[in-house]
């Protein structure tokens, strides 16, 4: 089955913010085995000049992907089939580094459905905002839908 | 100059960054989902990823994502040095449960400079070939 091309230019989020915590970023330092020393310890990071300790470039991943309730890619309208599904491309733009403490605020956008051979790729955009409404981050992933394009001539 | 640069503030074009190696086992996996909250099955479960046409249990993109921009943060010691990352991700990478599981070799190398960012061309090399493709980042130097 084809992805329903209705849902490009879907909007979704925000749900409930996420708060970054010291916890949660300790955690995803430990899963990636990174023994940079500034992320052992608040004091530590301190000693290297932050004001906590620092997060990882790929942690914003884990905001992406929050509240997958919300996330239009799992309505059986959009025809997604979990277990054809592979992660083709991301990109993280980071606007100021996203810190512990931080309560962010998570749109997105489903930009695009692009049909190559017989997978389908989906494009969504996703903003990090903080409190103030500062940008933090957008990143940016598609995700390949594998097989699900009509065959040729079908259509 | 020399050409693998352990001081980010002698670089130049073509610089190579200091390479590292990187372990991913069946573990890493399982406290990569729990870390992350990506509990797909296709990352711990044989029989879902035999279902899934997979070879065997891979490993997360991201996860692989993660790891190579280590070899950036490592260099600059930095984690917000990296202003912008991005990769596609050329291959599976599947973990087999064994002790040793999968050895990656990542590299990176300056391709450009603009003022204090550099840009960082990065390459995850395992045994059976390149997992990323175009993975690159945008890196703030100290000053």
């Amino acid at each position: 089955m084809p992805l329903n091309k209705a849902y490009i230019g879907r909007r979704f989020g925000p749900a409930e913010p996420y708060d970054v915590s010291r916890t949660a970023v300790q955690r995803f330092v430990d899963a990636i085995g990174d023994d940079l020393p500034v992320y052992a310890s608040t004091a530590a990071a301190q000693a290297a000049g932050y004001d906590t300790i620092p997060v990882p470039p790929t942690f914003a991943i884990i905001l992406v992907s929050e509240s997958p309730d919300h996330h239009p890619i799992f309505e059986p309208e959009f025809g997604m089939q979990y277990d054809r599904v592979v992660h083709g491309q991301q990109e993280f733009i980071h606007h100021r580094p996203l810190r512990i403490g931080d309560r962010i605020t998570i749109t997105a956008e489903l930009t695009d459905i692009s049909t190559r051979g017989r997978n389908e790729t989906v494009t969504i955009e996703t903003q990090l905002v903080d409190e103030a409404g500062e940008p933090v981050c957008t990143a940016i992933n598609t995700l390949v839908s594998r097989g699900t394009a009509p065959k040729e001539g079908a259509e | 100059m020399t050409r693998t640069s352990s001081a980010p503030n002698e670089v130049a074009v073509g610089t190579q960054l200091p390479p590292m190696t990187v372990r991913i086992t069946r573990e890493t996996l399982v406290k990569y989902a729990g870390a992350s909250g990506d509990f797909n099955l296709i990352h711990w479960s044989d029989r879902a990823a035999a279902a899934a046409g997979l070879p065997g249990v891979i490993s997360h993109g991201m996860l692989t994502m993660a790891e190579a921009i280590r070899v950036v943060t490592a260099w600059t010691r930095d984690p917000e040095s990296v202003l912008r990352y991005r990769t596609r991700f050329s291959r599976p990478l599947v973990v087999p449960d064994t002790d040793e599981g999968v050895q990656i070799r990542v590299t990176g190398e300056v391709t450009a400079i603009d003022d204090d960012v550099i840009t960082v061309a990065i390459s995850a090399f395992e045994r059976d070939g390149e997992l990323l493709s175009g993975a690159q980042a945008d890196v703030r130097l100290p000053h």
